[in-house]
């Protein structure tokens, strides 16, 4: 059973200097959608997928059905909120085809779309 | 291969072996890759492995690739030999599997009545030379009598060498398959063209580079579950083949638009690029707070194949003054000079 805290994404905002800040947004995953947490378990088909790093899950993932246009709404409003949180949305090739590219706007038939914390990026 | 048609298999998928005997431990190295392979849910590859231990080969999660083993059967005189092999089933963290088996041989050297069969015990050594009598029999006496056709049975009494030309693995029973002359033919065909291909490549100038010592070893097992969940999300960007490969060496690689080759890892580990095999540059770029290191290689990789000159902006550079990546070698050894219409004829007519 997953409490509220389960379906929260906490996303880290930004960086102070060249040190991780302590920022960070909350953003709540809509009851259609599921969270996979079992690293094992594979998306199932004519699932869409987003794959969005945060520092306290890994890779959280949120699939919804590409069929069910309820899902495709609650997931256009996440992906909506996401990028305006700061995070870049990558619809990425699966299955070894190296491609990626960063999406203006959200596609119901992406496959897989990471979302990277472009803010946490910096040279080392 | 001579005698290689004579090759025969008992009822198609008929099991001859049930790799639940396991004895022999795994190296740490192969422990922990399996290790690895259980923690993301994947079914480990097998390894079929020369006696000496020096040979490995990686073959599909469901195919035994053939490889090139040398057959008992395929003597024409007294003097048998076998090079055995033994499977390593690592879905079961690197053990040894024991295959039961029992001969079934039909000589026709002279008066021979039987062949020459050696058992390899793991842990103890080979077993002496045995003779096995015509029909299905079990090791007995040893003789000296040549092999003309050989099949396996299962008697679940002995634990022989095994040699393998095709099978599948299912539900941890190995099953062998019995080729269709149109499969024995391809099969033929496919291990003369891998000759030529390594002879040809063998000449080709400048040679191709091995490093031999490297010291990468197997990334670790995660415990984290964040990692395991990173490391997921590769497999599914980058494929299973390129994961399989990463897992065993620790990066990926990937070419971008500019034709440079950027060597990623994991963590903090600065991202090597390559122009024409040459190190050119060692960047630094790096996925700040407390992700799982599997996330800053997610991270280059994408930016690298989305916007190269943004992750070069992002990048500190580091010097590749002094900067060894290894020694390297030429592997070719002796080269055969013969021409190829030679090799190629004298691999046909072996074949």
């Amino acid at each position: 059973m997953m409490t509220v805290a389960d379906r929260e994404i906490d996303i880290a905002l930004l960086r102070i200097g060249n040190k991780p800040g302590n920022a960070s947004a909350k953003i709540a995953v809509p009851e259609n959608l599921e969270i996979i947490s079992d690293p094992a378990k594979k998306t199932p088909a004519d699932f869409g997928c987003f794959r969005i790093m945060t520092p306290k899950d890994g890779d959280k993932r949120v699939v919804w059905d590409s069929r069910d246009f309820a899902q495709i709404s609650e997931a256009k409003a996440m992906f909506d909120e996401l990028v305006v949180q700061g995070l870049v949305p990558y619809r990425v090739g699966v299955n070894g085809r190296a491609s990626s590219e960063v999406m203006a706007e959200f596609d119901p038939y992406a496959e897989e779309i990471i979302f990277l914390p472009i803010a946490m990026v910096a040279g080392g | 291969m001579a005698g290689a048609e004579l090759l025969r298999f008992p009822e198609a998928l008929a099991p001859i072996g049930n790799p639940g005997v396991m004895y022999g431990p795994c190296s740490a190295a192969e422990a922990d890759q399996c290790q690895q392979y259980a923690s993301i849910g994947a079914k480990a590859p097998l390894i079929i492995r020369s006696h000496n231990g020096t040979a490995y080969y990686r073959v599909g999660d469901n195919y035994l690739e053939a490889v090139e083993w040398n057959m008992i059967f395929n003597s024409t005189s007294a003097a048998t030999a076998s090079n055995g092999w033994y499977v390593t089933d690592n879905s079961t963290c690197g053990m040894t599997a024991t295959v039961s088996a029992k001969i079934k041989v039909r000589t026709s050297y002279g008066e021979a009545t039987g062949m020459f069969a050696k058992c390899y015990d793991y842990g103890t050594g080979d077993s002496s030379w045995i003779k096995l009598e015509n029909g299905w029999d079990h090791f007995a006496e040893p003789c000296g009598t040549a092999v003309s056709e050989w099949a396996w049975a299962n008697d679940g009494e002995h634990e022989c060498t095994v040699s393998y030309r095709q099978g599948i693995i299912n539900n941890g029973f190995i099953y062998a398959k019995p080729m269709t002359p149109e499969e024995l033919k391809i099969h033929t065909e496919k291990m003369l063209k891998r000759r030529i291909h390594e002879v040809i490549q063998s000449r080709c100038s400048p040679n191709i580079i091995v490093r031999n010592n490297t010291k990468r070893q197997p990334l670790a097992m995660p415990t984290d579950i964040r990692e395991q969940r990173a490391r997921e999300t590769l497999r599914r960007v980058i494929g299973d083949a390129k994961f399989t490969n990463f897992v065993r060496h620790g990066f990926i690689s990937v070419k971008a638009r500019s034709g440079l080759v950027y060597q990623i890892f994991t963590g903090h580990g600065i991202t090597h690029v390559f122009n024409q095999g040459n190190l050119v540059e060692r960047l630094c770029v790096v996925l700040q707070g407390n992700f799982p290191p599997t996330d800053s290689l997610i991270m280059r990789y994408l930016l690298i194949l989305n916007n190269e000159q943004q992750f070069r902006s992002f990048a500190v550079k580091h010097s590749v003054e002094g900067y060894q990546t290894g020694r390297s070698h030429q592997q070719n050894g002796q080269a055969d000079i013969r021409p190829l219409a030679e090799i190629f004829k004298e691999l046909k007519r072996v074949a």
